[in-house]
């Protein structure tokens, strides 16, 4: 009889014991059913020990099932698979001979009759011998039922894979009883698991290397599925993860977010490796996770360096491998003797430990790239290249390009005519466009020896397929079909930057560039309208010539009386009405240059200087300082510059939408309004060449805004008339969109304090949105805009104002 | 492609400042005194080709055409230390050598006789460059050289080159006090009408307002004219800085000029500079703060301008450009124009919008200054009428007694009769009334 409950312990049924409920349904546990010698207290008795047997049955099963994956489990799709689910049962098994332990050593007893009291062994003697397995069994038997049903369960969504990271925290969570033992027991199977992860980090984190086979890893790789230009690259994990992970790619212009971690440029740095927050166990947390990926991207990525790879020197993975291997839990090492007695030895995962190991060697990591890879320099070097031709700090080259661009326009276009948005006119390639860089390079002296410019190039934005690109706004203002300026990016600089950050510098390039077309269109202009009213005095000096001196002298003082209606008078009527054309084509012409010059200083003094010097700044003083800590290794005093790495990728991330919220690209009203004012600029200052040509074309005779005499001028009289009317018109245009411009501005600016207004709404809502979306930001913005007011609108508050309360 | 800009300089006063302008120049680029880069000067990122081209032995040479009727002040450039500097065939003395006499009549005379030589040099200047941008034209207006053959200059060239800038400096004679030469406001007059109608844009300097500068700024009891040319070259070489050290702003003449200048006859404009600091005088006091609003706000002083003129209560400026040099942190710009703006330093016309501009630019890296940031002020001021008016009120006394008239009469110009004085009275009446017209509200009528 003991021997037949001692069999049933160890998981066999025999005659007595036997599956309970029988065969039709499910067994649940091992039970007597017909045994009418026992008490019924002996009998629950035994069918108490009975189920540790089954339970025990039941875990060997799952043992044997979960131990060995097969790989080739074509046949059974379902069948769970896992470093961790094996770690499982593997410190299962081990937690286990514990069991078997005590079976072997309660029938030991029955023999040697060490429990015998009088001849016969209690029921409670064994009872007590198993009693601690009745607390844990239970649990365990839970546990195990819960990653089964995860696995097999029919209805999709409570399907949960327990494996990886997930699994992790489900033992976490049963770890956290009460009852110290079942917390021993999960804390053991805990630590199998986390062995295994620690595993993975370790390669991961010193050769940057994934040794994943079941995707269980929170690190991936991303699959090179997605071609180089493909928009949205979604890739597939194992097939252990149920769900497909579709990452959108938005380079469009006008989106503005700029996580460094939710868009992924199709880049080696950004796209090969990722974090997976549904593996992720909850006790390593997001920093920490982030700092492994860094060290391993940066290791797997320097060790492919295209030109020659750098691999991390071998005495820092030495010295890594010193730092992290202690930490790793290894069940197989530590000799499993008995619970009891190992609690000296530090078989848990130490999470604070490693922290602090993660963040040396990644500050080491960060250090070396920084240091040895000259990271830092050439980041520095490229930025500063960003800032010259992107950001036209380079006014020199910007003015060759735009005269290029502009004589590439008369030249070619013209001849190709207006209509150039139709599919045809790719008659311009980008080679065309190259030629022009080079030339303006060329013209440039600054530019003609930099090195850097050879990775810039102009290139026509064909219309893709994909719908998700759409360029900037203000992309077909250069050439009027769209071109765009991209950098190719290289190592290692690709280490940090993206291909959306050169598109957001292709926006504000574009941008940037129309500003200054427009601001040279009108120093072109001013030159026009000088040489107009020249024109005027030249002309008068002739007639003063043909006439002499005493006419003349006595012209003047028609002029002043102008009572006289001889043709003398009419001749100075018409010289003194072209003079005051002129002079009040002049006075526009300064209003929109003020304008123009006021965004332009604004943009250049307010946002983009201080903002990249920041940036530039910060990367020195980081640079410097990753540089002294490589000297002294100090570990507690370098938390700020073992960040060096990240935070200057996302300092950088950030500047750059700063600068185009700044720009106030990321408002599509107030852009579009811009755009109207730049467009109205370029109207204008068509309109007074044109004059200006016909002008120069008579040699100062004919043209200009002198108003045509006599019949055989109908025509260009009329000609003069319609563009006076235009021109009117034009800065009647010009007053509205720059007062539209200043009312919006100035509701954002009110916005920055008094937040939402219904105007606010209407006018601004995509900044708006934007705004109210960050708190600290919002305040930013809102002295941003108070800076390109305060030039507005210098000395007096009443110009743009007034017209604003006239219009409501 | 450098805009170059083609530099001539007239008469005595002419010549004097220019050499002190290309000293500063050459100083600021790095290159020695002979014209070869110095060894020191190894930084890029200047732009000597606007003001200089290079022969084929490394030498620079100045793009300038020195014109005197007078042997003196060019005699004294030719031994100076930077005589190897200039390109001997840009040297133009009158084969007489006799000068004008400090008669406009005849400095206008000689321009009429030796037009083939002078512009011929002009001509091969400019066929040298590749895309000229303009002229700048050193002048005093009180003279004879300067004025006379500066204004024949200033009609040739604008008839001739009818796309390009010319700006003048044009210093403006001292008249607070009597002159030695009577014949002064003959002469601004004649000059007068030229830089209205020929210039482009006219910096004005004023020898009474030079010398009070020298005197209360660098603390030098009588200063020469080499001290007070050291100013004017000191304002004409920041005035340049944006041209010569690229960056992102006024990369060119014109981007300068016409931000200044809204309507084309209001082209007068009047300059500050400060902190100065000058290598003849050591023992100047040294201005300490030089923070951008610092500079900004003692810009806006009229102690630190370059003219005397005597605002009324409606005078404004009709615009201000300040270049500030040095390490200049961009974020005080804005902090100093909302703290000018809260105090109301400066008025401005009630037409249109304006407001302070500010170009941040380099500094020369090899010129060494106690200061960290210096500024000068490019500004059109209304009240600059008043110095125009000076000059008429004098004009009037002489022309009413018809005094001093005669050796005028000796020039083609006045074979006809003496009209041309009255006719530049006009011109100057008018650019008069223009700047008054200025200071009101109906300047400009939209839409009519």
């Amino acid at each position: 009889m003991l021997h037949e409950l001692l069999i049933t312990l160890s998981g066999f049924p025999g005659d007595i014991f036997r599956p309970f409920p029988p065969e039709p349904s499910k067994a649940t546990t091992f039970a007597i059913y017909d045994f009418p010698l026992l008490h019924p207290a002996e009998k629950e008795g035994l069918d108490r020990l009975a189920q540790l047997g089954f339970y025990f049955k039941e875990f060997n099963d799952f043992i044997v099932a979960y131990r060995t994956p097969t790989f080739a489990s074509s046949s059974t799709p379902q069948q769970p698979q896992g470093l961790y689910l094996k770690a499982l049962t593997n410190t299962l098994e081990t937690r286990l001979q514990g069991y078997r332990k005590t079976i072997i050593q309660t029938e030991a007893s029955i023999l040697s009759g060490q429990d015998n009291l009088g001849g016969m062994v209690p029921l409670s003697t064994i009872s007590a011998r198993f009693a601690p397995y009745q607390l844990v069994f239970p649990a365990i038997s839970n546990l195990i039922t819960q990653i089964r049903a995860g696995y097999t369960s029919t209805e999709q969504e409570e399907r949960i894979p327990y494996s990886g990271g997930a699994l992790i925290d489900l033992l976490q969570d049963k770890a956290a009883s009460g009852v110290p033992i079942q917390k021993e027991w999960m804390n053991d199977l805990l630590q199998g698991c986390c062995a295994v992860m620690m595993r993975q980090i370790v390669s991961w984190v010193i050769y940057g290397q994934i040794q994943d086979p079941f995707g269980e890893f929170f690190i991936f790789y991303i699959q090179p599925t997605s071609s180089r230009d493909s928009v949205n690259s979604s890739f597939f994990r194992s097939k252990l993860q149920g769900s497909t992970t579709t990452h959108r790619r938005d380079m469009s212009a006008s989106a503005s977010h700029r996580s460094s971690t939710s868009s992924k440029g199709s880049f080696k740095w950004q796209a090969e490796y990722a974090l997976d927050d549904k593996l992720t166990p909850a006790m390593i947390p997001t920093p920490l996770a982030q700092a492994m990926l860094f060290i391993g991207k940066s290791i797997a990525t320097s060790k492919q360096a295209k030109p020659k790879p750098i691999p991390i020197p071998q005495a820092m993975t030495q010295r890594h491998l010193s730092l992290i291997l202690p930490l790793v839990v290894a069940p197989s090492a530590t000799t499993f003797t008995d619970s009891a007695t190992d609690s000296t030895i530090p078989r848990s995962l130490n999470l604070n430990q490693l922290t602090h190991v993660i963040h040396q060697i990644r500050r080491d990591i960060a250090n070396h790239l920084w240091v040895v890879v000259q990271v830092g320099e050439r980041v520095v070097w490229a930025l500063e290249s960003f800032r010259r031709y992107f950001l036209l700090g380079d006014g020199e080259f910007a003015l060759k390009l735009i005269e290029g661009l502009e004589d590439f326009k008369r030249n070619r276009l013209s001849r190709l005519g207006s209509n150039i948005n139709s599919a045809g006119a790719v008659s311009i390639r980008d080679h065309d466009l190259g030629g022009l860089m080079s030339k303006a390079a060329q013209g440039a002296q600054s530019a003609r020896e930099d090195p850097c410019l050879k990775n810039f190039d102009l290139r026509l934005q064909r219309p893709s397929g994909t719908e998700d690109f759409s360029g900037g706004m203000f992309d077909d203002q250069l050439l009027g079909i769209p071109v765009r300026l991209w950098y190719t990016l290289t190592w290692p600089l690709d280490f940090f930057l993206t291909v959306d950050d050169m598109a957001q510098y292709g926006d504000i390039f574009a941008f940037l560039m129309t500003v200054r077309k427009a601001q040279v269109r009108l120093q072109q202009t001013w030159i026009h309208v000088k040489a107009m009213a020249q024109g005027v005095i030249v002309r008068k000096r002739r007639e003063k010539k043909q006439q002499g001196p005493v006419l003349f002298k006595r012209q003047t003082i028609e002029q002043l009386s102008a009572a006289d209606t001889g043709e003398n008078a009419e001749e100075v009527d018409l010289d003194l009405q072209e003079s005051e054309m002129i002079k009040h084509v002049g006075a526009v012409r300064s209003d929109m240059a003020f304008v123009v010059d006021c965004l332009w200083t604004y943009l250049q003094t307010d946002v983009i200087g201080p903002i990249f010097d920041t940036l530039l700044h910060s990367i020195a003083t980081n640079e410097t300082a990753s540089l002294s800590n490589k000297m002294t290794s100090e570990p507690g005093a370098s938390t700020s510059s073992s960040q060096t790495f990240d935070s200057i990728h996302s300092s950088h991330a950030e500047a750059l939408y700063e600068i185009r919220r700044a720009c106030l690209l990321t408002s599509q009203s107030l852009s579009q309004c811009l755009k109207d004012i730049l467009q109205g600029v370029e109207a204008f200052c068509g309109i007074v060449s044109r004059r200006a040509a016909t002008a120069g074309g008579g040699g100062g005779q004919e043209g200009g805004f002198r108003a045509g005499s006599g019949d055989d001028q109908d025509d260009k009289m009329w000609q003069d008339w319609t563009d006076i009317m235009q021109l009117n018109k034009n800065s009647q245009a010009f007053r509205e969109d720059t007062d539209r411009l200043f009312a919006d501005l100035s509701t954002v600016s009110r916005s920055g304090t008094l937040d939402d207004s219904l105007h606010l709404k209407r006018s601004t809502s995509g900044l708006g949105s934007s705004l109210r979306g960050n708190g600290p930001q919002a305040f930013d913005m809102a002295r941003q805009v108070d800076q390109l007011l305060l030039r507005l609108e210098f000395f007096k508050s009443m110009r743009f104002n007034s017209v604003a309360q006239e219009q409501e | 492609m450098p805009r170059e800009i083609i530099t001539i300089q007239a008469g005595q006063c002419g010549n004097q400042i220019g050499q002190e302008f290309w000293g500063q120049l050459c100083a600021e680029h790095g290159i020695s005194k002979d014209g070869t880069l110095e060894d020191f000067a190894t930084e890029t990122g200047d732009r000597k080709d606007v003001f200089f081209y290079q022969a084929d032995d490394e030498h620079y040479i100045p793009r300038a055409i020195l014109l005197d009727l007078e042997p003196r002040v060019i005699n004294t450039i030719t031994t100076s230390a930077y005589a190897n500097l200039y390109n001997p065939e840009n040297i133009f003395l009158s084969k007489d050598g006799g000068g004008a006499g400090n008669n406009w009549s005849l400095g206008y005379g000689s321009g009429e006789r030796e037009a083939e030589e002078i512009l011929e040099k002009l001509d091969r200047e400019a066929d040298g460059s590749d895309s000229l941008e303009g002229f700048m034209l050193l002048h005093s207006i009180a003279g004879g050289t300067g004025s006379g053959l500066g204004s024949f200059l200033l009609e040739r060239l604008n008839d001739r080159y009818p796309k390009k800038l010319i700006q003048t400096y044009s210093v403006f004679p001292n008249n607070e006090e009597m002159s030695d030469v009577v014949v002064q406001p003959y002469n601004s007059m004649l000059s007068l009408k030229r830089l209205t109608q020929n210039a482009d844009c006219v910096v004005v300097l004023d020898n009474a307002a030079l010398t009070r500068i020298a005197c209360d700024r660098l603390h030098i009891p009588n200063p020469t004219f080499a001290q007070t040319n050291q100013l004017v070259s000191t304002v004409m070489s920041a005035s340049t800085t944006t041209l010569r050290y690229p960056g992102y702003m006024n990369n060119d003449l014109v981007g300068m000029i016409a931000s200044l200048i809204p309507t084309p006859k209001c082209h007068f404009l009047q300059t500050s500079y400060t902190p100065f600091t000058s290598d003849g005088v050591d023992h100047t006091k040294s201005v300490r703060k030089t923070t951008v609003l610092d500079v900004m706000r003692r810009l806006l002083q009229p102690k630190n301008r370059m003219v005397s003129t005597t605002p009324s209560k409606k005078s404004c400026y009709v615009s201000i450009l300040n270049i500030i040099q040095g390490e200049a942190d961009p974020t005080d710009v804005h902090k100093s124009l909302l703290r000018i703006r809260e105090r109301r330093l400066a008025s401005f016309i009630p037409w249109g919008p304006a407001s302070i501009q500010v170009a941040l630019t380099k500094k020369s890296p090899y010129v060494q200054t106690p200061h960290r940031v210096s500024g000068l002020m490019l500004a059109n001021h209304t009240s600059i009428a008043s110095l125009f008016k000076r000059t008429c009120d004098q004009f009037d006394k002489l022309r009413k007694r018809n005094a001093f008239l005669e050796p005028y009469r000796q020039g083609s110009l006045f074979e006809g009769g003496l009209e041309e004085f009255d006719d530049s009275r006009e011109v100057v009446q008018d650019l008069i009334n223009e700047y008054e017209a200025c200071e009101n509200p109906d300047y400009v009528n939209y839409g009519q």
